[in-house]
Formats: structure tokens, C-alpha cells, sequence
């Protein structure tokens, strides 16, 4: 693999500490939002009260399916646009 | 079940071509100069798009096909919330450690996940006890793989079960010998598009079948209220439950060491974010589409007598001949390719692991050829007579390795390569007692206390451990330490 080089002179281990925690945090974000999501339109509810949004229960929709998709383009952007490294 | 002659030799002719990519992998790996760099991870040459699809692919099984399936089936929306932890794997797997671990280990020639803790913590006991632990579970793993494939051949096509056990471990172990890493890669990326494009395409067909989504969903609904409510039935997922299960099936997949080492062959940074996105796409698009399959057969199916079977079951019945010949062909490639990666990896735990480091430091190339096929025919015979007679509990064992793999190395992983205050000893007992913590509890009448799975648990306990051991523990030496985080 070859040499990183930083656009601000970072050190491999910065760039790649600086990367560690926006991947860490943003995993984390998602896992507590998915979770408290669900829990307030889905498991506090009684079955007959689940509303159906684009054939989906509204739980699904704003508690998995949002959330899945943003963070599938969170990482896209960050991938393709954000981090640094080996550009030519 | 009457499967057609078309679907058969569609089937069959899918295995011909596999063989006939290692052959050309062969030829390519032919001349490499070095050949452990080669054979395990493949001069590091690889771009995007193989990266992704080989790390995508290890990750998912058999089961993928199989048990993930009958659960949408059985459990409904609330499988969805199950399945969620998947949208991470391209962040925590690949972007979060992807720099850090593929620069370490092209700077100090790892190979495997244990070469990783050597050289970080300067270990060689760790990387003999995760040599061990990446040798059974592997092996208990592949079992369950080469089980999961012999008996879709057994119900489907109708081969005996032992012929099946045996054909299907004489394919693979040949092929991921003919062409090592990089055979594996080639057959992975054309496994990758038709598991891909298989699982699309069944979607269309299901979703279409069944009427539309609202149609299934108001299906669902009537057949049991609570297949579009959480928990699911029969209390089938509780909060912390789901909790729990985005780690098991998301953050886990960090310390599987079939898994990590797919990012020792990444050719440079701009492949490996590139792969990290791709991983995250296709993994959204596999598992939507399979999900909507499962939920579609609920509501055309409602009732099976083996959940199992539902993804065979829908692609003979609602896909035509020629079609189903490819589809059924998807689990199969999902067990190959995690099989064969798995065969690399633990025959990687002994070739590099226990035999060279430890018995033979300065073993010629031939040497280390030579064990290197003798581990991987070794391990494929292994796994193929233990297939023989499968023991009970299987999966159970599955869900134990992957859960020992990430309760063991990643806290290691994370702490080892990002927190500057690692030392030998807190690594070590933070690998080991993040495993104890896991086995201890599976071991209780009620192992999740306050509804947390053990894997929670064994990652808190071996970042505490890490942590509090490292205080007071010998650091390395500090002009090494000081090189390796500059």
C-alpha cells in the first residue's frame, strides 16, 4: 500500500485516528436512533394503531428504512468525498 | 420437489465455471515472487470492487440464504429491526479501521488476524491463543456451511447426503488451492452478481406475485397482528434484544478474521473507501430484497412445515426453469465464498501462526508452500468428514464463533490500533476475557441479564479489562511505540 499523504500534513495515524471516531460515532448514533425510533412508533403501540406509510408499518419506515438508507449515503459521501488519502 | 433438466444443468454448469476461473487465478499467481504474500492476500492488488464484493460475500453465509430467510418469514416487519445493524458494515467495517489495519499490516508483512496482535502488541502467545480460537471456531463454522449447502442438494436435486457433503468439499478445497486468495476473489466477484442480482430479481418476481407491499402488509396483518408490530411474535425481539442484535449482526463484523483480513488486499486508500461505500450499498440492496422475498412468501405461503426451506421453496415455484438453475446457485456461492475464505484464513492460522513463528522462523519458500497446501487440503478433509455426521446444536455453534470472534478480538482491535496505552498483558487478558465473559454467560439459565446478549456484555468487560490491565501492566518499548502511532 502506498504512502498517505495529507492535504494539512496529518500523520497516517491522525488521519486514520480522525476517521476511527466519525465512523464510531456515527455506528453509534444510528444504533440509538433505529432503537428509539421503533420503540416510540412501534413497541409503544398496540397493533390495531400502526399506520401503514408506502406499505410499510410508519415504525419501519422512520426506524429502519430511513435510518438504513442515510447512513448507506453518510457512508457513500464520507468514502467517496470526505476522507483523504492516495488522490490523483 | 421435481426440479426441471434445465434447472439442473443451468446448476451444474455454474460449477464448471467456477473451476475454470481458479485455473486462470493459477496462471496469474503462477510466477509471484513471494509466495505467502500471494497466496494469502494477493500481493495487496486488489481495487474496489473485488474488495467489496469478497468482504460483502465472507460476511454473508450460507445462512444468508437459508435461516436469515425463514426468519423475515417467521417473525415479519419486526425481522427488518434484526436485520438493521447491516447498514454499518461498510462504516465500522471497512472506513473506521480500514487505514489503520492495511497500512499496519502492509508495513509489517501480516497476513492473518493473529500476525496483526503479534506485531502490535509483540505478543507471540496472543497470536498462538487466536490461532487456536480462529482454528476451531472456523472449523465449527465451515461445518455448518457445508451441512447448510448438502442439504438444499439433498431436498432439491435429490443427491444423497454424503455424495453432496463430499462433491461440494472437493470443489471448493480445489479451487481455493488452485488459485489461493486470489482464485477465491475472481469466482467471489461473479459469486457477488449473482447473489446480488439473484436477490433482486426474486424480489421483483415475490412482490409482484404477492400484489405489492400494502397488499402483503395487510396480508401479514390478518394473519397475525403481530407480524407488523414489535416485538414480533412470540416476544421475538425486546428492546435491548435489538439492541443487542445490531452488534451481533453490525458491529461484529470487525474481529471476524475471515473478514479483516480482506482489507490486508486492498491495493491503496482510494480502493479501500471506495469498497467501504460499495459494501454498504450492496448489502442494503441484498438484504431489502431478500427481506421483501421472505415477506412475500408469508403472504403467498402462510403456512410451511420447514422455515428453512422457504428460499428454495419460492425460487422453484415462482421463477422459471432456467432462472432457478442461477438462483439456486446463490446459496451455494455464499458457502463457497465464505468456506473458502474461511479455509484461507484458518489455514493461514497454521501455516503463519503456529508453524512458521514458532517452529520454523526461517522456512524456504518451498517450505512454506508446501504447508501452506497441506493446511488447506488438511482443513477441507476436516471439515468435510466432521460434515459426515453433523452434531447437534449446530447453528447454535455458529452464533458462538461469530459472537467469540468479535467478544475476543474486538476490543484488541480498536483499543490495540487506536488508544496509544495498550499494553502486551492488557491485550491478552482483554481478548481473553472478553471470550470467558461470553462462555460464562451462555453457560447461565438466563444468559442475557437485563435482556443484553453476552457479546454486550463481553465487550464491556474486555474494554474494562484492557483499560484497567494497561495501567499497570509493562507498556511496549517506547521507540517502537512511538513508531507504530506516529
Amino acid at each position: 500500500m502506498q504512502k498517505t499523504a495529507s492535504k494539512q500534513g496529518k500523520s497516517s495515524y491522525a488521519l486514520s485516528l480522525k476517521e476511527f471516531k466519525f465512523a464510531f460515532s456515527s455506528t453509534m448514533i444510528y444504533i440509538l436512533l433505529s432503537c428509539a425510533i421503533s420503540y416510540v412508533l412501534g413497541y409503544n403501540k398496540p397493533a390495531g394503531e400502526i399506520t401503514v406509510i408506502w406499505g410499510m408499518p410508519s415504525w419501519v419506515l422512520f426506524g429502519v428504512v430511513i435510518p438504513w438508507v442515510l447512513m448507506v449515503l453518510l457512508t457513500i459521501v464520507y468514502g467517496f468525498f470526505v476522507m483523504e488519502g492516495d488522490e490523483k | 420437489m421435481q426440479t426441471s433438466p434445465v434447472t439442473l444443468m443451468v446448476f451444474v454448469s455454474y460449477f464448471v465455471v467456477l473451476i475454470g476461473i481458479s485455473v486462470y487465478a493459477y496462471y496469474k499467481r503462477k510466477n509471484a515472487k513471494n509466495f505467502s504474500e500471494e497466496y494469502y492476500v494477493a500481493g495487496r492488488s486488489f481495487g474496489p470492487w473485488i474488495v467489496a464484493f469478497m468482504w460483502a460475500t465472507s460476511w454473508t453465509s450460507g445462512g444468508t440464504f437459508i435461516g436469515t430467510p425463514a426468519v423475515y418469514y417467521s417473525m415479519g416487519w419486526t425481522a427488518l429491526l434484526w436485520q438493521a445493524g447491516a447498514g454499518v458494515l461498510g462504516m465500522i467495517g471497512m472506513l473506521a479501521i480500514g487505514r489503520r489495519i492495511s497500512r499496519f499490516a502492509a508495513e509489517h508483512n501480516c497476513v492473518t488476524l493473529p500476525d496483526l496482535f503479534v506485531e502490535r502488541f509483540q505478543s507471540r502467545l496472543m497470536g498462538i491463543i487466536a490461532a487456536i480460537s480462529i482454528l476451531v471456531f472456523g472449523i465449527a463454522y465451515m461445518v455448518s456451511q457445508y451441512i447448510a449447502a448438502a442439504r438444499i442438494l439433498e431436498t432439491f436435486i435429490g443427491i444423497p447426503y454424503l455424495w453432496a457433503i463430499i462433491s461440494f468439499a472437493v470443489i471448493t478445497g480445489v479451487y481455493t488451492c488452485i488459485g489461493g486468495i486470489r482464485g477465491v476473489a475472481y469466482n467471489t466477484l461473479l459469486q457477488g452478481f449473482v447473489m446480488l442480482g439473484g436477490s433482486v430479481i426474486i424480489a421483483v418476481i415475490m412482490v409482484n406475485a404477492a400484489g405489492g407491499l400494502s397488499e402483503i402488509t395487510r396480508q401479514l396483518a390478518q394473519i397475525d397482528p403481530n407480524l407488523v408490530t414489535p416485538p414480533g411474535p412470540k416476544n421475538f425481539l425486546p428492546l435491548p434484544t435489538a439492541f443487542s442484535t445490531f452488534f451481533i449482526l453490525g458491529v461484529a463484523v470487525m474481529a471476524q478474521p475471515h473478514v479483516v483480513t480482506r482489507i490486508f488486499t486492498v491495493k491503496n486508500m482510494m480502493s479501500l473507501k471506495r469498497a467501504g461505500a460499495l459494501i454498504s450499498l450492496i448489502t442494503l440492496v441484498w438484504f431489502m430484497s431478500l427481506f421483501v422475498s421472505a415477506l412475500a412468501a408469508r403472504a403467498l405461503i402462510p403456512q410451511i412445515d420447514v422455515p428453512d426451506r422457504i428460499f428454495p421453496t419460492i425460487v422453484l415455484k415462482y421463477s422459471g426453469n432456467f432462472l432457478a438453475g442461477i438462483l439456486l446457485s446463490a446459496p451455494f456461492a455464499a458457502v463457497m465464498s465464505t468456506v473458502s475464505s474461511l479455509i484461507i484464513s484458518t489455514s493461514g492460522a497454521i501455516m503463519k501462526d503456529i508453524y512458521q513463528r514458532n517452529f520454523n522462523p526461517n522456512a524456504s519458500e518451498k517450505a512454506i508452500k508446501t504447508t501452506s497446501y497441506i493446511a488447506t487440503v488438511a482443513i477441507s478433509a476436516i471439515v468435510m468428514v466432521l460434515s459426515f455426521n453433523p452434531p447437534k446444536f449446530l447453528q447454535d455453534i455458529v452464533m458462538f464463533a461469530i459472537s467469540g470472534f468479535a467478544a475476543s478480538f474486538t476490543v484488541p482491535i480498536i483499543l490495540g490500533f487506536f488508544w496509544k496505552g495498550g499494553t502486551p498483558m492488557g491485550g491478552l487478558l482483554s481478548m481473553i476475557s472478553g471470550f470467558v465473559t461470553l462462555l460464562v454467560l451462555y453457560a447461565q439459565p438466563n444468559p442475557n441479564p437485563f435482556g443484553f446478549n453476552p457479546l454486550v456484555w463481553g465487550l464491556v468487560v474486555s474494554a474494562v479489562v484492557m483499560v484497567v490491565v494497561s495501567k499497570v501492566t509493562k507498556p511496549n518499548d517506547s521507540t517502537f511505540m512511538a513508531k507504530i502511532f506516529e
